[in-house]
């Protein structure tokens, strides 16, 4: 009982926190803060999606950048209008995470994550070959309309909550349950019919829709991009909000995440690198806290449970 | 109680006359399985008659949990072919196998971990039931199993008895025609493994009617099983009643043998 | 004929720095399935610290080659204590966690990439040549320091190679590799002999960085550029085979220079790619890989 509750308590104080940054933040330069942090949040959360069946998803930035390429160019030369841009470039990076995953999940463990990773690169690199896209120095003039301008933190905050509400029900769904037992033990899963191929393959198109609505969101909020946006950098950042908010916990991602990105806001004042403090970041958990942030709080928690009463 | 057929497979070719009734569930006929020049399954045919619980035991080495593998699809055989109720099943993989009616367990760890006894035992229920009956039949396995009171225990949090039974109960809970346990009873105390053979026996009916079971517990093995085989050095030794095979002087050899070499 | 001459001398050159460096990563992955990122960075510790060392010593008075003689060594040693400090603090506790190696090399690489900047400054160093002349035959003109590198490279490689055969510490790191608590349970100091693999390793990429530095422009970024190659030839090779790591170096640097000449050096990037990926489905292992 306790758990549920903790649960939709961390639901409402997150959509409060955000909703309320996301309005009565006014400095322009925090709010693009607010916004950078949402998208990272979804872009956690999708790595975290696939890590469920225990598979680390290096081709995410490829698929980030494909909703983004596609939103762009959609709005750019189609003059689609930004929602429509940002859902059909969604698609497009769905259709194309599918066919990845089709292809390429016979493979596990250490060659799908170099898969993944050759896939992010090889797309980045054809990127730049393509004129229409703004070959290497990138598109441009990708902007929403003026009227939603004051809107777009709330606009790119409800959108993410709602795509990471999606994310939490299907992984507390029988489908998260099927990932979950690949992750942990596959056989067992087979032996008692369940086609774990086919999930596996549906969980890739689930990441790289919400992949591509990242990437749409930041393409429009950006207003610029280019190939470098995308590279293998990208899953390692998502990678690192995860390790550091806590990978055990769907929660995770989003604090690993705002966490993260605060810090690496902060610390640019100061000339740090931001590949150092991510870096850093993911090998201090990786060493030290291997529940991340989260996973601290929940040890502390129950040893506070336990409290005076144990004297041993 | 035979259900409709199972979602999205595609059976092995019937060979004959209706599933349903056939005396044999299980037949196996010249199953061979080489490793690069090791003979782990040697020329072995049986059958498995529906409704019996039927032992496979042999010394240490002799090829059980290969012939679990290879009559599970988790593993391809060199030579042999295998029928599930008369549908050719040589060459499936686990998809086609567990869907014609074949569930296994595995010897070690054949639940998951950081779930709790109740998504563990749900799992076996998604792809054989309708997602309105899963939760159930959770139900209905638990008490069959006497776990509903640890239904919100994490599995790892159990003791070995009761994450025995988890996954016999993930297994049952996909309504197997043919349950096939593999060594189920390793690591269990004399009572927990009375426990075990009084829910197998008493549930035999509702288990889907026949059992395979791979155990090297030869007291449980005489007591509860109707037929026994005997493997050896992966070929088939002997088959019989249990009584049969405790006087056959092959097998005692085989055992003495293997126990004097240990 | 002669450009085919002189591109297959071209792919030979690329192919020995490609071997060198990758032979380290598989021997890693084999003995200890760990997937390396940072090797890269101890292949470029190595390369900056002789691509840095060199010009000064030269400065002093000695010949280019004396100054390299000198340099070389510094630049082993520099990358060796960054890579036993590595596995000392980090990988020693993850060996045989594939993921988890995996992303606390991540990490070790983001933040390699920072400091690797900050000690030898984003500038890009062109060390002289240290070995003057070329060499001409068959039609194809290469200079006599590829030419020392390939042999060099393969020198290596082939000694590895039967290190790995005819040795006791080779023998163990196969037990190993192959079976790791069988190798425990017959008395092998796991440890031990992780340890020495990844030395052995390291020893390869710092050698590789070595050799590099006077033939090519070392600039902070060429660990990372490397590595994406590297990983390129292990995997097509095979994640833990070493006569896999030859062959497929040598094929990917054919890919890359044919590419290069016939298209342009981006597509031959993306071919190397599909590549890549076209091998890990048809062969899940690599051609001879066995993790």
């Amino acid at each position: 009982m306790a758990r549920i509750d903790a649960n939709l308590i961390g639901w409402i104080v997150l959509i409060a926190a955000a909703v309320f940054a996301a309005v009565a933040v006014t400095n322009p330069y925090l709010s693009s803060i607010v916004i950078l942090i949402a998208i990272g949040a979804l872009l956690g959360a999708s790595l975290r999606f696939v890590m469920l069946m225990g598979e680390v998803n290096f081709a995410l930035g490829a698929f980030v950048g494909i909703g983004a390429y596609t939103a762009g160019l959609l709005h750019t030369a189609a003059g689609l209008n930004f929602a429509l841009a940002i859902l059909v470039g969604a698609s497009v990076s769905m259709v194309v995470g599918t066919t990845f995953g089709a292809i390429t999940l016979r493979a596990k463990g250490p060659y799908f994550m170099l898969i993944g990773f050759a896939f992010t690169e090889a797309v980045r690199v054809a990127y730049s070959k393509f004129a229409v896209l703004g070959g290497t120095s990138g598109m441009v003039g990708i902007f929403p309309p003026r009227a939603l301008d004051l809107w777009m933190p709330l606009i790119v905050v409800l959108t993410v909550i709602v795509f990471l509400v999606v994310l939490a029900i299907a992984e507390r769904s029988d489908f998260g349950r099927i990932l979950f037992a690949i992750g942990e033990n596959e056989p067992v899963a087979r032996s008692v019919g369940l086609n774990t191929f086919r999930s596996k393959v549906a969980a890739l198109a689930v990441t790289s829709a919400t992949a591509g609505i990242a990437g749409g969101l930041h393409a429009f909020t950006n207003n610029v991009i280019s190939p470098g946006d995308f590279s293998f950098l990208l899953p390692a950042f998502a990678l690192a909000y995860v390790k550091v908010g806590g990978e055990n916990h769907f929660f995770g991602p989003i604090l690993g995440a705002a966490f993260l990105i605060a810090l690496s806001h902060y610390a640019l004042g100061f000339g740090a690198n931001e590949s150092f403090l991510y870096g850093g970041a993911i090998v201090l958990s990786v060493l030290l806290m291997p529940g991340g942030m989260l996973g601290l709080a929940s040890r502390a928690v129950a040893a506070v449970r336990k409290g005076p009463s144990s004297h041993d | 109680m035979t259900d409709t057929a199972p979602r999205g497979t595609k059976p092995g070719r019937i060979v004959e006359t209706g599933p349903g009734d056939a005396p044999d569930i299980l037949r196996i006929e010249g199953l061979t399985r080489r490793f690069s020049g090791l003979l782990a399954v040697n020329n072995l045919s049986f059958e498995v008659r529906r409704g019996e619980i039927f032992g496979l035991i042999g010394p240490n080495g002799a090829g059980k949990s290969t012939v679990f593998n290879l009559i599970s699809g988790f593993l391809p055989a060199t030579e042999g072919r295998s029928f599930v109720e008369r549908r050719e099943m040589t060459g499936q993989r686990p998809l086609t196998v567990s869907a014609a009616g074949l569930v296994r367990t595995f010897q070690h760890g054949s639940y998951i971990r950081s779930m709790t006894v109740r998504d563990n035992i749900r799992l076996g229920t998604i792809a054989r039931l309708k997602s309105s009956d899963r939760a159930g039949r959770v139900d209905e396995v638990a008490t069959m199993l006497g776990l509903t009171h640890v239904l919100q225990e994490v599995a790892e949090n159990l003791p070995h008895g009761l994450q025995r039974l988890v996954s016999i109960a993930i297994a049952v809970a996909a309504r197997p025609k043919l349950l096939c346990l593999d060594e189920p009873l390793t690591g269990l105390n004399e009572t927990e493994v009375g426990n075990v053979l009084e829910v197998l026996r008493r549930y035999r009916g509702e288990l889907g009617g026949t059992i395979i079971l791979v155990e090297h517990n030869m007291k449980a093995v005489m007591n509860i099983c109707d037929r026994i085989l005997v493997m050896h050095h992966g070929a088939l030794l002997a088959t019989g009643t249990p009584k049969e095979i405790a006087t056959n002087p092959a097998v005692i050899k085989a055992y003495l043998g293997d126990r004097h070499a240990n | 004929m002669q450009t085919a001459v002189q591109l297959m001398a071209t792919a030979l050159q690329i192919g020995a720095v490609y071997i060198l460096f990758s032979l380290g990563l598989t021997l890693v992955f084999g003995v200890m399935r760990i997937v390396n990122f940072v090797h890269g960075q101890v292949f470029a510790t190595a390369a900056l610290t002789v691509a840095y060392a060199l010009p000064t010593i030269a400065a002093a008075g000695l010949p280019p080659l004396a100054a390299y003689c000198v340099a070389a060594p510094v630049g082993v040693i520099a990358a060796l204590v960054l890579s036993v400090a590595i596995y000392t603090f980090g990988f020693r506790y993850f060996q045989r966690d594939e993921i988890g190696s995996f992303i606390l090399s991540i990490g070790l690489v983001l933040v390699l990439d920072g400091v690797l900047l900050k000690v030898f400054g984003g500038a890009v160093h062109r060390v002289p040549e240290v070995i003057t002349g070329v060499v001409s035959s068959f039609g194809a003109t290469v200079t006599l320091q590829s030419l020392v590198l390939c042999v060099v490279a393969l020198l290596l490689a082939t000694g590895l190679y039967l290190m790995l055969g005819h040795t006791k510490l080779g023998k163990v790191l196969r037990a190993v590799s192959i079976d790791h608590e069988a190798a425990m349970m017959v008395g092998i100091p796991y440890g031990k002999v992780a340890f020495g693999g990844f030395l052995i390793a390291s020893l390869l990429a710092a050698l590789a960085g070595v050799l590099i530095a006077p033939m090519s422009i070392v600039s902070p970024v060429i660990g990372t550029d490397y590595l994406i190659k590297g990983f390129i030839v292990v995997i097509i090779g095979g994640l833990g085979s070493i006569p896999g790591a030859i062959l497929a170096g040598l094929f990917v640097a054919t890919v890359e220079t044919l590419g290069a000449f016939y298209l342009d050096s981006s597509y031959a990037t993306i071919a190397t790619f599909a590549l890549v990926i076209a091998v890990l489905l048809v062969r899940p292992k690599g051609f001879l890989g066995r993790g």
